[in-house]
């Protein structure tokens, strides 16, 4: 059975008359990889910070593995938390950050060092144990932060952004690191961050934050699906958001009518239905000529942009609406478009992701 | 023409008076003598205002010294009555010394006390003053010239000024045995210095220097840490707790210096001392706050000490004062007019305007028969006869001193300095004494 | 050629401190260390080249029992100014959350330096005095009989008047130094377990050790060289090195002082220079 369940209930979270955290409940199951996703000041920071018990709630419960933790301080909780920029005691090296909890401990000095040594190696930073923290680069320092969360073997690890000091080659590897390591130890990782790339490369499940409240929780796959709303689609890119009417099983935005929504909306009762849906950019076909399975309109390319793999087109309806569409290389240099041209479009209805209205007002 | 030319022509000095070209100023300052010396023989010691020379208008003369008589009021009034001016810098009495010594020639009249004079004036930086040129020499306190206040006294231990008082020749360092006609400083104050006491805080009389020692005032006593003087207080003390035998208080054997430290240290370890002092303030406030009911003290702190309402006396003792007296005296590289103004200046210091000032502050004027011309009956009869004052005392600033009624502590000038057990000195020890003495606060 | 030029300008412009330094430091201890070597009667300096001096001023019994007082009170200042000072640096530092309270609380810091050092020394005898306020208050409450003497003129007001005036001196240097600690760092303290002793003395004291002796030098030297607290609070009772200075200098024995300054100087440059291993000072500063 696996440790560091992870529970929320109605946690409430106010400095003054403002509140950072409305209300939120939240499940994590053990052994999971959940990233905490959202812009800055959505209160993610927040939220680990009550899981860590460096911040009290004000009000609700924090429940790890079925204990009520609210009331209890770090170290009683079996959650470490590792710090962004890492916090790690400029004046003690390697083995003596790394073994610090163990000296609070009051484990002999032989033994800890012994384990520190030990937890530096699952870091691959054995060879710097005497190494002081200045004289280390931001990859480096960041695995003896991570060692030194891990030294008492905590259910939950708890990591405040912890790649956004890396440069963007260093943040892939150590991406890969984290999560070999997590696996490895089969533990619960809460990682919070505003990129959406790293969540979705890290997570078993996606907590995705928008101020003070869960958007939406998901696996990545699900939320990417499935975006629940405006916001998710938009955060997470590479969605449209379409807004219009439904008119009979048909769904209009601007000049364009999009047939056959019956499927997508099936379980929605008629008065709820959205009135905005999603689509994803790379689920639109593009062709220089009028086609069969294409929009009549014709659509103006506003920008190219070339992105590697796929070329992502901006353009305009006449009367509506504003989209971006990818083209693979291989289909877009088959037939390059350029900016002013006019192309047509097409999409299946059952691409169109029905989003809810916004959570807040 | 150059312009420095132009500005050198504007610098000549305004009067003939002062220049030093004037062939005719010898002749001017015998006329003028004649004539002051004229006016003194038709009565002007009654006070009236004397004709002073002239020609020494706007001479300036720098007279340094101790605080105690480089008083403001003494330049003002002799910028008033003789022209002169007098710039006054105050130094404590070690730094004089030295300065004396080694920088004779930024001062022209040095201001010292007859212990420093003792050793500054076989140093050569001094010339002695020609008596026959101060018509006022003869009004002179005998003390100073023969050491006696009247025929039977005895003379007093310590640097006597008229021991260092006289030299036997105008380029002479050798000091004379018996007066001459070559004086080395001319009697400017001095006083009798005595232990101070707050007879509210004190139930048994004081009789005796040795009571300072009383177990009974244990952590209630302070003398005063200046080691010069402070030896001579505990060298008082240790003769009248029978401890110790002085040939000489003012000149001690090694002997009587380590017999004399060991008593305070032993005193200091036993808890008798409060503190030791070093300024004029200190003693006021220990004094004032209680901190201290029996202490060595100077006049002025007394008054002081009186003047916030608190009782304290000047205690007279049976083994009598240890007493101090400074003087004036004339730089050597002091010539012409300067000279000239320097022996105007000293007669006037003794012709009583200043006697009456300093007599005010508790002080003695070296003259005091020039002083009664310029004292109230009243004041006279306080502060030189022990008489209870008739009216209110009040100080040379117009503060009222004593109420009317009151007796001066110690009695008469001839019962004060008619007790003189020593005089403040400078010993051939010196050395050895200040580092005893520094042992001594530092055990 | 251009390294010339360029050697020659900075050269130019270390000029005008090194002559400052060289007119008001470097010389005048010069001429202190040259005095040291002189004679001296009771009024002149006779030039010589003598080591009576020091002779005198290291075999006497005077210069031990100044030096033993002397690092007493050093050492006994030292340990309340920096039991206080990191006290108050840290409410300053960690505690305080507005800058103008900070700011505030540091004025009143200073207060003790609005008066003159007379005055403030003569105004502790109505407090600590025989008649004094707090004997008042222990007589009048019963506590005691008698007034409590060793309140004043006692080793006791001596290092009371020194913690008074000088730990600010402690409090500024250890508030510096906290103030660049990174709060995250106490957090991870926390994190691990840490008790907030444990947190003061595992991570703040370590890193604000750079404060810690920046104040120590400041308190040392202050102490070290203080006469005129000495002498007042002491009632002249006891002598500190600079106590015995500041005779000899009134006594007019300057090469006697001399001599006695200069062994102080190497006497505390000791002490610097043993401390300056411990901490890389020009790192903090």
């Amino acid at each position: 059975m696996k440790k560091g369940a992870i529970e929320l209930v109605c946690i409430n979270k106010a400095y003054g008359n403002k509140e950072a955290i409305k209300d939120i409940s939240l499940s994590i199951a053990p052994g999971h990889y959940c990233c905490l996703l959202g812009p800055s000041g959505c209160g993610k920071t927040t939220t680990l910070k009550i899981i860590a018990g460096h911040e009290a709630p004000t009000n609700g419960d924090v429940l790890l593995d079925n204990r009520n933790v609210t009331n209890l301080p770090p170290r009683k909780r079996g959650t470490a938390l590792m710090f962004q920029n890492y916090a790690l005691f400029p004046h003690l090296n390697c083995v003596d950050n790394t073994a610090f909890s163990l000296k609070i401990a009051g484990v002999a000095k032989a033994s800890r060092r012994a384990q520190a040594i030990e937890m530096l190696k699952l870091v691959n930073m054995e060879s710097y144990a005497d190494v002081l923290p200045d004289q280390l680069s931001g990859g480096q320092q960041q695995r003896v932060a991570l060692a030194r969360a891990l030294i008492n073997q905590p259910d939950v690890i708890l990591l405040d952004e912890p790649l956004s000091a890396l440069d963007p080659f260093l943040r892939g590897k150590m991406r890969v690191e984290l999560k070999r390591i997590q696996q490895h130890l089969g533990i619960t990782f809460v990682h919070v961050t505003h990129s959406q790339e790293e969540a979705f490369a890290l997570s078993d499940q996606v907590v995705l934050m928008h101020d003070g409240v869960i958007e939406q929780q998901g696996t990545p796959r699900e939320i990417f699906q499935q975006p629940k709303t405006a916001f998710v689609a938009h955060f997470i890119g590479g969605h449209n958001v379409l807004d219009g009417q439904i008119h009979q099983n048909e769904f209009h935005t601007g000049s364009i009518r999009v047939k056959g929504l019956t499927q997508a909306l099936s379980s929605v009762p008629r008065d709820h239905w959205p009135q905005q849906f999603s689509l994803r950019f790379d689920r639109i076909k593009a062709a220089p000529q009028p086609d069969k399975g294409l929009h009549t309109q014709a659509f103006t390319v506003d920008a190219v942009e070339y992105q590697g793999a796929v070329i992502q087109i901006q353009g305009h309806y006449q009367t509506g609406p504003e989209l971006s569409v990818y083209v693979s290389d291989k289909a877009f240099f088959a037939h390059p478009f350029q900016s002013g041209q006019e192309i047509y479009l097409g999409w299946e209805a059952h691409d169109l992701n029905p989003l809810q209205p916004p959570v807040h007002s | 023409m150059s312009q420095d030319d132009l500005t050198h022509t504007s610098e000549v000095p305004p009067s003939d008076n002062t220049s030093p070209e004037n062939p005719s100023r010898r002749t001017l300052i015998k006329a003028a003598g004649a004539a002051s010396g004229l006016a003194l023989g038709s009565g002007a010691i009654t006070g009236f205002p004397m004709v002073w020379s002239q020609n020494i208008k706007n001479v300036t003369l720098r007279q340094f010294g101790t605080g105690v008589s480089n008083i403001n009021a003494i330049a003002e009034k002799a910028k008033e009555d003789l022209g002169i001016n007098l710039q006054l810098t105050a130094l404590d009495s070690d730094a004089v010394a030295q300065r004396a010594v080694t920088q004779p020639k930024s001062y022209d009249i040095a201001d010292i006390e007859y212990w420093i004079g003792k050793k500054v004036f076989p140093a050569g930086v001094m010339q002695p003053l020609d008596i026959s040129r101060l018509k006022n020499f003869d009004k002179i306190s005998s003390l100073f010239v023969t050491g006696k206040l009247t025929e039977d006294s005895t003379i007093a231990q310590g640097t006597a000024p008229h021991t260092v008082g006289f030299v036997e020749s105008k380029d002479s360092t050798k000091f004379a045995t018996e007066p001459t006609n070559w004086m080395t400083l001319i009697p400017t104050i001095y006083n009798a210095d005595t232990l101070g006491i707050r007879p509210d805080l004190i139930d048994r009389p004081i009789k005796n220097w040795k009571d300072i020692m009383d177990p009974a005032f244990k952590g209630k006593t302070s003398i005063l840490n200046i080691p010069s003087i402070g030896i001579m207080d505990a060298a008082m003390i240790c003769e009248s707790m029978g401890e110790i035998q002085y040939a000489d208080k003012g000149n001690m054997t090694r002997e009587e210096i380590d017999k004399t430290i060991d008593i305070l240290k032993e005193a200091k370890k036993s808890g008798q001392f409060r503190a030791f002092w070093k300024s004029f303030d200190e003693s006021v406030n220990l004094m004032a706050s209680g901190e201290v009911v029996i202490q060595s003290m100077w006049s002025p702190a007394v008054a002081a000490v009186r003047a916030k309402g608190i009782p304290c006396i000047y205690q007279p003792l049976e083994e009598g004062y240890r007493s101090w007296g400074g003087g004036i005296g004339l730089a050597k590289h002091l010539s012409g007019l300067e000279l000239d103004a320097a022996y105007e200046y000293i007669d006037w210091y003794l012709s009583g305007w200043v006697g009456a000032y300093l007599m005010r502050q508790g002080y003695y004027s070296a003259a005091p028969s020039t002083s009664k011309a310029f004292m109230s009956e009243n004041e006279w009869n306080f502060w030189m006869e022990g008489k209870p004052a008739t009216a209110d005392i009040l100080s040379p600033e117009g503060k009222l001193m004593e109420k009317a009624g009151a007796v001066r502590d110690g009695g008469s000038y001839m019962e004060r300095m008619g007790h003189v057990a020593c005089w403040n000195s400078v010993m051939d020890e010196n050395k050895y004494m200040i580092r005893k003495w520094n042992e001594f606060i530092a055990s | 050629m251009n390294i010339s030029v360029r050697t020659l300008r900075s050269y130019w412009q270390i000029t005008p401190l090194s002559l400052v330094l060289l007119c008001f430091l470097v010389f005048p201890i010069l001429t202190i260390v040259i005095v040291s070597f002189w004679d001296f009667n009771a009024y002149q300096l006779l030039p010589d080249f003598t080591f009576d001096n020091y002779a005198y001023s290291l075999t006497s019994d005077v210069t031990l029992k100044a030096y033993i007082n002397t690092f007493f009170y050093a050492i006994a200042t030292w340990l309340i100014t920096l039991t206080l000072g990191f006290t108050v640096a840290y409410y300053l530092a960690f505690h305080i959350e507005s800058n103008l309270m900070r700011n505030l609380l540091f004025i009143l810091c200073t207060i003790p330096f609005l008066t003159s050092n007379i005055i403030r020394m003569i105004s502790w005898i109505p407090l600590l005095g025989r008649n004094g306020l707090v004997n008042g208050l222990l007589t009048g409450s019963g506590m005691v009989d008698h007034p409590v003497e060793w309140l004043l003129y006692s080793d006791f007001s001596v290092i009371l008047a020194f913690v008074h005036l000088y730990t600010l001196f402690m409090v500024v240097p250890i508030f510096n130094a906290m103030t660049r600690i990174d709060k995250k760092l106490i957090e991870a303290a926390m994190d691990a377990g840490a008790s907030t002793l444990q947190t003061i003395f595992l991570v703040i004291v370590p890193l604000c050790k750079s404060g810690i002796v920046v104040g120590t030098v400041f308190i040392l030297t202050l102490v070290m060289g203080d006469f005129i607290t000495v002498r007042l609070m002491s009632g002249g009772l006891s002598a500190s090195v600079g106590v015995l200075i500041y005779n000899e200098i009134s006594l007019l024995q300057y090469p006697a002082a001399a001599a006695d300054a200069v062994i102080l100087l190497m006497t505390i440059l000791t002490i610097f220079s043993i401390l300056f291993r411990f901490v890389d000072i020009k790192k903090e500063l």
